[in-house]
């Protein structure tokens, strides 16, 4: 008898206009201890099916046909309880929520009540269903909480959720559902909202306690990496509907259903698939490379072949900081504002036709960078300079009026296609607006223009005069683009442009993209925390952390030879829609390599990152002390 | 704490200073002063007035000298507890308001009272069991509460009681206690009249805590840790109180500093209407009457009363709310 058994579930919502099918005939089962992926892109019905079983549907969902068998080993030869006849929130159904089965969801960020602790939180589960007292509450708390591997659980036990990072809080919230050791774990998409560093973390403990803990595995997930990382069985979910499942190789290596095998082909391939697939000893650690060292290296200064002659320069900065002051404290009793430092120190340059990646995770100031190079912000220091037809020009030296003029040269494309245009304005309106700001054509020619823009981006004429709430996200984000490039910019700053894309819309878009650049010879900036997209894109990659440029180097150089400790661990937390090369959830428990406290020499000091670049390759720069050639590091640069 | 309090009172001195100039600059503002105002009043009623005399009254009020002065007389004299003298009543400010300010206090407290019993159990109601019949008729009850005037219900009242029941419900104490001592029937008395302005008043304040707090909960309902608090097999009930209602209480607690000056002044109209000997009506006749230190002592009632609540709302909060104890903890 399998653990779960989900029979011909079909699920329907209560709309204004009639009812609406959310899932139609889904089945599959999960045996004891097994791992089970429920895949699928936006819409596809995976959580509702998660919440289905756990009787958490809302008010206005009803389960119209199906049964949800769970067998719980504890009740030894009883019969499996089907959980769809239970009422919702019955004592029955109440006793096994949290207890036998429980669930992890996917918004770290508001999956915990703002007001209670942590351990406050937790130590409920426990004193709800394994009756115990507060002490003891509290004593199986910090034990779980250390089993999360949180460093110091007496300490997070009297925290609040608004004192811990996204992936503390996510740990938490796995604590929480593993202290009552259930059988079923149920993971609402567990690691989406997190870095990619972070998620690895967090799948390599879900490895770990399942393997220690005996619990079957329930992952619903859009991200076919986390599926061969983490899953034994998949099942992939469309429109509500049961598409194909089966063993996880079987399905990733041989897809049976055309929407799996178009679902794979739209994920950007992995950066490692790219070439030789060389993680291994690096050249700067083995320290046979560098200035001081011969080798490669010509002594005489230039020190690799020179590029063959390179496009002309379009944008460059030099030595961007830029230090935030949060302003705690009012009125008459200020207190002194607290420094965070943003960016230290960043170069960058841009050439014509180029398209420049700048990869990091959250915190490393990549937001920052875009909003000094599109000018909304000014930095502390530094300068950046525009290289157009009338010889360079200093942009942080404008004034308004000609910082307004010169607007239309960098033109950006926001990551949320919702939140960036106005839902009371028509397309139209949307498109004709910067044309009006810049005085470009009369009335009558801007619809003209509007039109020629909207179908540049693929979209048709009827889309002129609609609303932004009428279009799906891919055409959202289409409009961004067309709005984007109404003043023909020469530079497009996309940030985050296709993150909140599902993979099928995502890889639309940036086919989009890149045959936009070829046509009206687009440099790009090209902003992303997802290395596949990043892969697929960029010409050269600038690695950020915390505020600092820690690598730079053309795009094959950096995937086959990455030298700073930070990308490598970037790299090898990538998880790949390869069964064969599923992430090395074993390696990862090192910890990453995200602080500079967490790097060796010669990249760091005590802490403080080093102060100088090295070039290790053609253009490829790292952030390293200049290593004497007498001190040797005692090991090789491992995974972080 | 201790230094969160300590900087929160020093900071209300400088507030208190502006809001005194405030007060005293706006009811110098008409033209003309108290005595100007009572011999236009005078010779309307075909009465005159020896001008030997107003000069005397004009020098023993100290109106003959400059606002500057009269200003800093009268914060002077607050400083010492010394409110002034009421022109009108030929009485120290603080022996006109007296007894008056006591039954202000009562009525208030009790609408006060009377609003969150009344408005917490409906709108947790109401919340939990949106769009269903009797849900909808509180709504429609609600809106009726906040749309009808003050005034009017209190008018309806003071007829439907006079008509059907044939008695007096205007003021807070039967006729024959009014000028008595106090004493345990005249305390009863006052109970006995109470309810009818706490009703009135209290009314539309209800309605509107209601709709609030009704839709403060339904946007908690709907967050993820509610979700994870039902995910974890609490029952709905601890699920409500434990989590969501806390959470909707940190903007109501945040509107606790409006609601007691708002409670004092508002309740004017209704007092006059109804003729309660609260301190309302008398505010109204000494702005009138330009009666200068007697609106203006009690203009800085209302401004400390109202700092006060705010004082009050921000500890609450910070009991409440952890977030806020931490930019405490940050700004001290």
């Amino acid at each position: 008898m399998d653990l779960l058994t989900v029979e011909n579930l079909h699920v329907g919502f209560r709309l204004p206009r009639g009812e609406l099918d959310a899932i139609s005939g889904v089945s599959f089962s999960l045996p004891q201890g097994g791992t089970l992926a429920v895949v699928g892109e936006s819409g596809s019905g995976k959580s509702v099916t998660a919440r289905a079983v756990m009787g958490l549907l809302p008010a206005s969902a009803r389960i119209k046909a199906g049964r949800v068998l769970f067998a719980d080993p504890k009740a030894g030869e009883a019969a499996p309880i089907d959980l769809t006849a239970l009422p919702p929130d019955g004592r029955v159904l109440r006793a096994i929520r949290g207890n036998a089965i429980s669930m992890v969801f996917q918004e770290p960020l508001s999956a915990l009540s703002p007001v209670h602790t942590i351990g406050d939180q937790i130590g409920e589960v426990a004193r709800l269903h394994r009756g115990m007292d507060r002490a003891a509450a509290r004593r199986e708390t910090r034990e779980i909480l250390s089993l999360v591997r949180f460093p110091d659980p007496d300490r997070v036990l009297d925290s609040y959720p608004f004192e811990l990072s996204g992936g503390m809080r996510q740990r938490a919230l796995i604590g929480m559902a593993l202290i009552s050791r259930p059988r079923l774990l149920i993971a609402d998409e567990p690691t989406t909202a997190l870095d990619v560093t972070v998620q690895a973390e967090i799948l390599a403990l879900l490895h770990d306690l399942r393997r220690d803990l005996g619990m079957a595995i329930l992952i619903i997930t859009h991200d076919m990496g986390v599926v061969a990382s983490l899953a034994e069985d998949v099942v992939v979910m469309k429109d509500g509907r049961c598409l194909e499942r089966g063993p996880t190789r079987a399905v990733l290596k041989d897809p049976r259903h055309a929407y799996t095998q178009h679902l794979l082909s739209s994920i950007p391939r992995h950066p490692n698939d790219l070439g030789p697939n060389d993680l291994g000893p690096n050249d700067l650690g083995s320290n046979d490379l560098g200035p001081n060292d011969p080798g490669p290296v010509d002594p005489s200064g230039s020190q690799f072949r020179a590029q063959p002659s390179p496009a002309p320069l379009l944008l460059e900065a030099e030595g961007l900081d830029m230090t935030f002051q949060s302003r705690a404290g009012r009125g008459f009793f200020r207190s002194k504002p607290k420094e965070t430092r943003a960016l230290t120190n960043v170069d960058l340059t841009l050439r014509q036709g180029e398209c420049l990646g700048i990869v990091g995770e959250s915190g490393s100031g990549k937001s920052t960078l875009s909003r000094i190079l599109m000018r909304a912000i000014t930095p502390d220091r530094g300068c950046l300079r525009f290289h157009g037809g009338d010889g360079p020009l200093d942009l942080l030296g404008l004034n308004a009026r000609d910082l307004r003029g010169f607007r239309r040269h960098i033109q950006t494309v926001f990551q949320d296609p919702v939140g960036s245009l106005s839902p009371r304005r028509k397309i139209l309106d949307i498109l004709r607006e910067p044309l009006e700001i810049q005085g470009i054509g009369t009335p009558a020619s801007r619809r003209a223009m509007a039109l020629d823009l909207i179908t540049l981006v693929g979209l048709t004429e009827a889309h002129l005069d609609r609303f932004p709430h009428s279009l799906s996200g891919g055409q959202k984000q289409r409009v961004g683009i067309a709005r984007a490039l109404a003043l023909e910019p020469e530079i497009l700053i996309l940030d985050e442009a296709v993150s909140a894309l599902d993979v099928s819309i995502q890889a639309r878009i940036l086919a989009l993209l890149q045959d936009l650049r070829q046509r009206l010879r687009l440099s790009y900036i090209f902003i992303s925390h997802d290395m596949g997209v990043i892969n697929q894109m960029a010409d050269r990659i600038m690695v950020l952390c915390g505020g600092y440029m820690v690598e730079t180097a053309p795009r094959e150089a950096l995937f086959a030879r990455p030298s700073h400790p930070y990308t490598r661990s970037l790299l090898a937390a990538v998880p790949r829609p390869d069964p064969d090369h599923p992430l090395d959830l074993e390696g990862l428990r090192g910890g990453r390599a995200n602080i500079p406290a967490r790097w060796p020499l010669p990249f760091a000091r005590d802490g403080e990152p080093a102060r100088t670049l090295i070039e290790v390759g053609p253009d490829h720069w790292v952030r390293a002390a200049p290593t004497p050639p007498t001190s040797r590091p005692a090991e090789g640069m491992g995974l972080g | 704490m201790g230094a969160f309090l300590l900087r929160r009172v020093l900071v209300m001195v400088p507030t208190l200073i502006a809001a005194s100039i405030l007060i005293f600059t706006i009811i110098q503002l008409p033209p003309g002063d108290y005595l100007s105002t009572l011999i236009a009043e005078m010779e309307a009623r075909g009465e005159s007035i020896d001008p030997n005399k107003i000069a005397v009254l004009r020098e023993a009020y100290g109106l003959d000298s400059s606002v500057v002065v009269q200003y800093l007389h009268w914060v002077g004299g607050m400083l010492v507890g010394d409110f002034g003298y009421s022109f009108e009543y030929a009485l120290p400010v603080s022996r006109v308001v007296g007894d008056q300010l006591w039954l202000t206090a009562v009525l208030s407290l009790g609408t006060i009272a009377f609003i969150w019993v009344l408005s917490f159990p409906i709108a947790l109601y109401s919340a939990t069991h949106r769009h269903t019949p009797l849900d909808l008729f509180l709504t429609f009850v609600g809106f009726l509460g906040l749309a009808i005037p003050n005034f009017l219900l209190a008018l309806v009242l003071l007829f439907l009681a006079n008509r059907l029941f044939d008695i007096s419900i205007g003021g807070l104490m039967a006729p024959e206690y009014m000028d008595a001592p106090w004493s345990p029937g005249k305390i009863l008395s006052v109970f006995e009249h109470l309810w009818v302005p706490v009703v009135v008043i209290g009314t539309s304040g209800t309605a509107a805590m209601i709709r609030r707090l009704r839709a403060n909960l339904l946007d908690e309902l709907h967050k993820p840790y509610v979700s994870v608090a039902r995910a974890k097999g609490l029952a709905p009930g601890r699920l409500l109180w434990k989590y969501p209602l806390r959470v909707s209480l940190i903007p109501f607690v945040a509107d606790v500093g409006n609601l007691l000056p708002q409670v004092v002044s508002g309740g004017a109209v209704v007092s006059i209407v109804l003729s309660l000997p609260t301190t309302g009506p008398m505010l109204l006749r000494a702005l009138r009457a330009q009666d200068t230190y007697l609106a203006g002592s009690f203009l800085m009632f209302l401004a400390v009363l109202t700092m006060v609540g705010v004082l009050i709302s921000d500890i609450a909060l910070g009991l409440i709310d952890p977030r806020i104890r931490a930019e405490e903890r940050a700004q001290s």
